[in-house]
């Protein structure tokens, strides 16, 4: 019987059939591997932390009781990302928010609201200035993200953050692979004239 | 035109930099457990074959079919096996001898080895030798008994489920 260190070893196909087999162990090693990943896909793209997390919830509760139907000829990893990302998706068109604000989500009236949903921009800057100077370039890039289109966002993201390859953002989103290779030009183009200021700077 | 060039490859690398630096988010503490408890385990699979055989059985008239289809094989196999043991009885009975035999033989070696043991480690005269008195053995009996009944007891008490409860057999079904 495989511990959590022998898990951490194992791939994701050879995890889901412990799984499958009825391993908690390896339930929770799947939990642990994808929550950061698929949270923070899912609240880049929402821009509301309670929100991404129903929605990461969500997300997992399906995979996780849905493993059955799985098919390893998949990268696991494509499957949560495409359920999260419809996840996402489904919620922006139910609460039809498209462009969002780095200061809060558009929904959000009170000092309260505006605070819950603000995005949380972390450093990662070995000193002080660096840190300032970093804090500042990543809430530009996050309010430019903000402002690309879902479809866009969500490649973009999958490419650049979580480091996806192509291939597998075209599994993960049901797109065509010329489709992602345009959306994610696009979405540097766009990138790229919302942040030409930063070449001034 | 070159140099509008260089800026913009110079910013592309800066874009893709920065969003390969982009911090990863968490959840808040706790969310493991709370996906955790709406995921349904799966049972291991004999234990769900099991189950699913035992519920299918225990329909009443296909445990009746069951039945059925269990004395129609015995007595087919009866109907086999009783001509073939008739037509086969000398063969069947010199084998059943020669068993028997093995096993008798083998029995009085085992019991020739105990009695051998006996004598020779002088275990019985270790026994004779305690300080026991006739009316002490009436009592080491006695205590015996009584701790055989506690232990009898005990095991029923703790056997009992719900502990400390009894259920009806309907609602325990």
């Amino acid at each position: 019987m495989p511990t959590a260190e022998d898990l951490a070893s194992l791939s994701d196909q050879q995890v889901v059939e412990l799984a499958r087999a009825g391993r908690e162990a390896a339930y929770r090693e799947l939990l642990h591997r994808y929550e950061r990943p698929v949270f923070s896909l899912i609240y880049r793209m929402v821009r509301d932390h309670a929100a991404a997390e129903d929605l990461a919830q969500e997300t997992f509760i399906k995979v996780l009781n849905a493993l059955d139907s799985y098919r390893p000829e998949y990268k696991f990893s494509s499957w949560i990302f495409k359920i999260a990302n419809n996840a996402a998706i489904d919620h922006l068109r139910r609460r039809d928010v498209n462009t969002l604000s780095l200061d809060g989500a558009p929904g959000a009236r009170t000092a309260d609201e505006i605070e819950a949903t603000a995005l949380q921009v972390t450093d990662h800057g070995p000193t002080a200035l660096a840190e300032v100077e970093s804090r500042e370039l990543g809430a530009t890039i996050e309010q430019a993200i903000s402002k690309l289109r879902p479809e866009y966002r969500a490649c973009i993201l999958l490419r650049h953050v979580e480091g996806r390859a192509y291939e597998e953002i075209a599994e993960a989103l049901d797109l065509p692979l010329g489709t992602v290779k345009t959306y994610i030009h696009r979405a540097r183009l766009e990138l790229r004239e919302s942040l030409a200021h930063l070449k001034d700077g | 035109m070159t140099d509008k060039y260089l800026e913009q490859d110079e910013l592309d690398r800066l874009i893709t930099r920065e969003l390969s630096r982009l911090p990863c988010y968490a959840p808040s503490r706790g969310f493991q457990g709370r996906v955790m408890a709406q995921v349904r385990l799966p049972e291991p699979r004999a234990l769900v074959v099991l189950r699913r055989t035992r519920a299918w059985v225990l329909q009443p008239r296909r445990a009746l079919a069951l039945a059925g289809a269990y004395a129609a094989c015995a007595a087919i196999a009866l109907g086999f096996a009783v001509p073939w043991v008739l037509q086969n009885s000398p063969s069947i009975s010199y084998g059943t001898g020669l068993m028997l035999a093995k096993v008798l033989g083998a029995a009085r070696e085992l019991g020739m080895a105990l009695a051998g043991w006996v004598l020779t480690s002088r275990s019985y005269e270790t026994v004779r030798s305690l300080p026991i008195l006739q009316e002490h053995l009436a009592g080491i009996a006695v205590l015996l008994t009584v701790t055989y009944a506690a232990a009898a007891v005990a095991l029923h008490h703790l056997l009992r489920s719900p502990r400390g409860k009894s259920v009806p057999i309907s609602s325990a079904r």
